[in-house]
């Protein structure tokens, strides 16, 4: 008989990532209630984890539907993605441009496709991973990036366009 | 399929070897698919690198909301809040109840009877033994005022007893019915008086002979208790019939129906042979098949008769009973008052036949005496056959078997504890299972009333915890 991890421990390890994920889905406001309600249902249905996906997966399956939930039910819009600054040795013009750019491409991709960018060039979620936990199969989110990708590198060029 | 579309698994290395190759070979042969192959690797480096990584908050909170929530094990819930279990107690208790109460109660019911059998075997017990005992510890001299004794109760047979028993002190130890009017009590120790055996008077010459007749009989048909040592009863005294207790013929007949014969003879043995008694006759017959019937006839010591009764009606059910009491005191002392006047008359003819000297003469007297012996013989038998009669009673017992058990087959006579134990665990399980599907049933045939409110007060259950 397997022993049951402690949920105090898992939400010690697992915390952080479990925040960052809510916060990207439900804004910072809400990020801690998200993730609380992750941890309380890991704790409620832990008995019922048989293993057969990491814990991290199971963990931010279950984030991924408190968020669902918590959106729905205190009827918030995805936030915006938020971009910090790039690293120095880039041209400060450059960067600029690109992270605005970058920014706004990330925004108007349409909720799917920002879903699986996210868990999967932020998180560094696996396409099998990210599939298991919003429930979709691998194929779709490898479709999924791959429009989001060309989405991106259109709007990119779009705004690049624009800018000369 | 066009590289194209793989471009971006072959960047994150989720390809397989083989597509891998062909992206390889295809990227090898066109420039513009290196170039978006490049274009992509960069923005997902961007993306990776450049999305803000926000500082988590709130891990206290949430591990104190955890351990709030934590949920102790059985015990220490029990511990710490016991009321909190206490309609799983209830319904288990509820369960146990249902199980165990209805056999629990046929128990009690049956001890219930057992206790009250015991106490009614007591009290007549004692009731009996205070009827010898009373008399002879407060028969006052007072109630002898008018030299005769008087009866302090109402009960005729009481009445009867009790007053053998005085002019049985009376008279000096001498009983059966001889009791003693008009004389003092100094007069009735020295046995003088008019003597009466059941309204047959004697003349006062006779009353010592009478006397000595009583005290005879009272010594000579002591009959020794030993009824009912193992059926809880209290045994009798040892000498069953103590000086100046009556000669009481007890007959009973009783028909029961039992649910098997056979098995009802072993019980009927049991009982004559607990009772020190014995199954006189047996008859048996089946007019048809399996419509057995049965007859004993069930001798029993006469103190054992009530015992012998109680017993036997729980055999079955009574269909219809009778007891006779007869009361023969009277004549057996007549009886022993013949036979002792005969047997004076015998040794008379017996002197004059020693003093005779002529033939005719000693040829009457032969005749006579012959004919006085024949009539002492008789006595003796009759007085024998009365002696019996009041030492054994008999029990007549018809049993037959009702319509719905004739064709049962009779069960083993004594079941083992572990067949026992294993009925009783099987029918209990089988209660268990039947109560279980009414429950079920139950729950099914009213779903539409509680699942409702079950699931209401569900889903506000949850909705509040979610809150």
């Amino acid at each position: 008989m397997s022993r049951v991890p402690d949920i105090g421990e898992i939400a010690r390890q697992h915390y952080a990532l479990v925040y960052r994920f809510c916060a990207r889905r439900v804004g910072l406001e809400a990020a801690q209630d998200a993730a609380q309600e992750t941890f309380i249902t890991a704790q409620r249905v832990l008995r019922k984890f048989r293993g057969d996906s990491s814990l991290r997966t199971w963990l931010l399956g279950i984030a991924h539907n408190e968020c669902r939930r918590l959106c729905r039910s205190r009827r918030l819009d995805a936030p915006c993605v938020e971009l910090q600054d790039v690293g120095d040795d880039a041209p400060f013009e450059q960067r600029i441009v690109d992270r605005q750019a970058l920014g706004q491409a990330l925004n108007k991709l349409s909720p799917e496709h920002r879903e699986v960018v996210l868990l999967h060039e932020v998180e560094g979620l696996s396409y099998d991973e990210a599939a298991e936990i919003i429930g979709v199969p691998a194929g779709t989110v490898k479709s999924r990036l791959h429009h989001a990708f060309l989405n991106l590198r259109k709007s990119l060029q779009e705004y690049a366009g624009g800018v000369r | 399929m066009n590289p194209m579309e793989d471009l971006k698994a072959y960047v994150d290395g989720e390809l397989s070897p083989a597509r891998r190759k062909e992206i390889e070979a295809a990227m090898d042969q066109d420039e513009r698919l290196r170039r978006e192959l490049e274009e992509i690797r960069v923005l997902s480096r961007l993306i990776g690198d450049c999305v803000v990584q926000p500082e988590p908050v709130g891990l206290d909170s949430v591990l104190l909301a955890l351990e709030s929530r934590r949920r102790p094990s059985f015990f220490a819930a029990l511990r710490k809040n016991p009321l909190q279990y206490g309609w799983a107690f209830a319904l288990a208790g509820f369960v146990l109840l249902a199980i165990f109460f209805p056999s629990f109660k046929q128990q009690m019911e049956g001890a219930d009877a057992n206790v009250a059998m015991r106490d009614l075997a007591a009290s007549s017990t004692a009731e009996s033994s205070a009827k010898s005992s009373a008399p002879a510890a407060t028969a006052p001299a007072e109630k002898m005022k008018n030299g005769k004794a008087e009866s302090q109760y109402a009960s005729p047979s009481e009445d009867r007893t009790l007053y053998r028993d005085y002019e049985r002190k009376a008279t000096g130890g001498a009983g059966f019915g001889v009791h003693v009017e008009g004389r003092s009590p100094e007069r009735m120790q020295n046995g003088s008086g008019l003597v009466k055996s059941n309204g047959v008077a004697i003349e006062d010459s006779d009353a010592k002979a009478a006397d000595g007749v009583a005290g005879e009989l009272n010594q000579r048909f002591e009959v020794p208790g030993r009824a009912g040592a193992t059926l809880g009863y209290k045994t009798q005294p040892q000498s069953s019939r103590a000086p100046g207790q009556a000669f009481l013929v007890k007959s009973g007949q009783f028909s029961l129906q039992v649910m098997d014969v056979r098995n009802a003879r072993v019980q009927v043995e049991g009982i004559a042979k607990t009772l020190r008694g014995y199954v006189e006759d047996s008859y048996t017959a089946e007019p048809q098949a399996g419509q057995l019937q049965a007859s004993y006839g069930l001798r029993v010591p006469v103190n054992s008769f009530d015992n012998a009764t109680t017993e036997v009606r729980k055999l079955g059910k009574v269909l219809s009973e009778s007891t006779n009491t007869q009361n023969v005191t009277s004549q057996v002392v007549d009886a022993d008052a013949r036979l002792k006047a005969k047997k004076i008359e015998a040794q008379g003819y017996e002197k004059m036949m020693k003093g005779a000297k002529k033939v005719p003469d000693m040829l009457e007297i032969r005749d006579r005496l012959g004919s006085v012996r024949e009539e002492i013989e008789s006595l003796e038998a009759e007085r024998k056959t009365l002696a019996n009669q009041a030492t054994y009673s008999t029990l007549l017992l018809t049993l037959s078997q009702p319509e719905q058990a004739k064709k049962v087959v009779p069960p083993p006579a004594k079941p083992s504890w572990y067949d026992t134990a294993w009925n009783s665990a099987s029918a209990r399980a089988s209660g268990l299972g039947k109560w279980l599907a009414e429950v079920g049933m139950n729950l099914l045939v009213l779903a539409p009333v509680w699942v409702p409110v079950v699931a209401g007060l569900w889903w506000l259950g949850r909705r509040s915890r979610r809150r």
